[in-house]
C-alpha cells in the first residue's frame, strides 16, 4: 500500500493534472448532450457566438476544493475528512496547526474565494459532477431569430445581463436546456 | 467713398471678430469649477486577492486605490496601482477555467501593490474617491455622490460565483448603485438574498 501524501501545494498540481474540469460538450451525459448540442446549433446558426467553459466537474477536484476549505479555515479538524477512493491524501500531519497550514496551501492554489461570513463550503456533488450542467457566454449583437425546438422562432435581443433575457431562456428552455438565473454562464437540465 | 466703405467693413469685422473671441475666453468660464461626478461604473471595481477587476483600461500604474475588503468587520486599506496584468499566479479571476468567462470586453485587470490582502480575500476597489470610508457597525460607508445619502457595499455567493454591489442606503434594497459577478468555476452555497 503506497503511503500517503500530506496535504500541500502537491495536491494542486496533482489536481491540475489528475483532475481537471472538462470543457467539452462530449463529456455531458445523454440526453442532456444532445440537448445542449441542438440548442448550441440553434444559437450558432441564429449568429450568436457561444463560448463554452466548464461541462463536467470532476469529483475528486470538488473533493480536494471541499476539504481543504474546511479545514484550511478551522471549519472542520482534519481527522474528520473522508477518504475518497483515488485520492490518497493526508489531511492529518498530526498536529492541528500544521494540518490548517497544508490545507490554507491549497486553499490559495486552487485560488478558493472565501466570501465573508462564509461557512458554506465548495460544495462536493452538483449537476456538473454528472454531466448535467454547462458554462457558457453567449453574444451576439442587436437582434437575432433563433430556432426553438419546434422549429418556430423567437426574436431575441442582445442583454448585457443574460440572467435577465427572459426570451433566451424561454428559447433554451425548448431545448430542455434551462438557465439558472443567478450565474450568467450557467445552464443545466432542471435549472439548478 | 470706396475707401470709407471698405473702412468701415474693416472696423465691423474687427468688432466681430473681439466679440467670438471674448465670448470664447478664459474669462467667460465660471469662477469655480465643479468637482467631476462620481461615476460608479469606471471608478469602482472587485478584487480577488491582490487584483483588481474595473472598466476603466488606462489606469497607470501607481495609481491610489482605496480598498473595502469584505471581511466581517470590513476592512478599509489603501493600495496602488502596479500595472495590469493577465497573469493568472497574480489574478486567482483568470486562473484556468474562470479566465475566459471573468475577462469580459472593457474589463481590465490590475496587480495592486502595498496591499495586505490575502490570496483568498475578497472586495472591492475604488480608484479617487471623493473620501475615505469609514466603517461603522462592521460595514464601510461613504457618499459617492455626494448626495448627503452613504454607500455601503455587499458580496454574497450564488451557485457558481460571487455578486458584489453598492447600494445606496441599506445593502440589498432597491436596486444597487454598482455590481458586479466573478465567476468562480466550482460549485457553492449560494447566500445572497433571493
Amino acid at each position: 500500500m503506497m503511503p500517503k501524501t500530506k496535504s500541500g501545494i502537491f495536491w494542486v498540481t496533482w489536481a491540475n493534472a489528475h483532475a481537471k474540469n472538462s470543457t467539452s460538450v462530449e463529456d455531458l451525459v445523454e440526453p442532456f448532450k444532445a440537448n445542449v448540442k441542438a440548442f448550441i446549433k440553434a444559437l450558432q446558426d441564429a449568429g450568436a457566438k457561444v463560448d463554452v467553459g466548464t461541462t463536467t466537474r470532476s469529483d475528486k477536484r470538488a473533493y480536494l476544493f471541499h476539504w481543504c476549505w474546511k479545514i484550511g479555515l478551522g471549519k472542520a479538524k482534519a481527522s474528520d475528512a473522508t477518504a475518497m477512493a483515488g485520492v490518497d491524501i493526508e489531511w492529518d500531519h498530526g498536529d492541528a496547526e500544521k494540518s490548517k497550514k497544508g490545507a490554507k496551501e491549497m486553499i490559495d492554489g486552487f485560488g478558493l474565494a472565501v466570501p465573508s461570513a462564509s461557512t458554506n463550503p465548495p460544495a462536493l456533488n452538483t449537476n456538473h459532477t454528472p454531466g448535467k450542467a454547462i458554462d457558457m457566454d453567449i453574444t451576439w449583437t442587436g437582434t437575432i431569430k433563433i430556432k426553438k425546438k419546434d422549429r418556430t422562432e423567437e426574436s431575441v435581443a442582445f442583454m448585457a445581463d443574460v440572467n435577465k433575457n427572459t426570451k433566451l431562456h424561454t428559447v433554451g428552455a425548448s431545448y430542455e436546456v434551462k438557465k439558472l438565473t443567478t450565474d450568467a454562464p450557467h445552464w443545466s437540465h432542471d435549472g439548478h | 467713398m470706396a475707401i470709407e466703405m471698405r473702412s468701415m467693413k474693416a472696423i465691423l469685422h474687427a468688432a466681430i471678430v473681439f466679440l467670438i473671441v471674448a465670448s470664447c475666453s478664459p474669462a467667460s468660464e465660471p469662477a469655480q469649477k465643479t468637482a467631476a461626478p462620481f461615476e460608479f461604473n469606471k471608478q469602482i471595481g472587485w478584487l480577488h486577492g491582490p487584483c483588481l477587476a474595473i472598466a476603466a483600461p488606462e489606469l497607470a500604474g501607481g495609481t491610489p486605490v482605496t480598498l473595502v475588503v469584505a471581511a466581517e468587520p470590513q476592512k478599509v486599506q489603501q493600495a496602488r496601482i502596479q500595472g495590469k496584468t493577465e497573469s493568472s499566479a497574480t489574478c486567482p479571476a483568470l486562473m484556468e477555467g474562470r479566465g475566459k468567462l471573468n475577462a469580459k470586453p472593457g474589463i481590465a485587470f490590475y496587480a495592486l501593490g502595498a496591499a495586505d490582502v490575502a490570496p483568498s480575500d475578497m472586495g472591492f476597489g475604488i480608484v479617487m474617491p471623493p473620501a475615505t470610508p469609514t466603517v461603522v457597525n462592521g460595514i464601510a460607508q461613504i457618499d459617492f455622490d455626494q448626495d448627503g445619502k452613504n454607500e455601503v457595499f455587499s458580496s454574497c455567493s450564488t451557485r457558481e460565483g460571487i455578486k458584489f454591489a453598492v447600494w445606496t442606503g441599506k445593502a440589498y434594497e432597491g436596486d444597487p448603485r454598482w455590481s458586479a459577478y466573478h465567476y468562480l468555476d466550482y460549485d457553492l452555497t449560494p447566500t445572497c438574498p433571493q
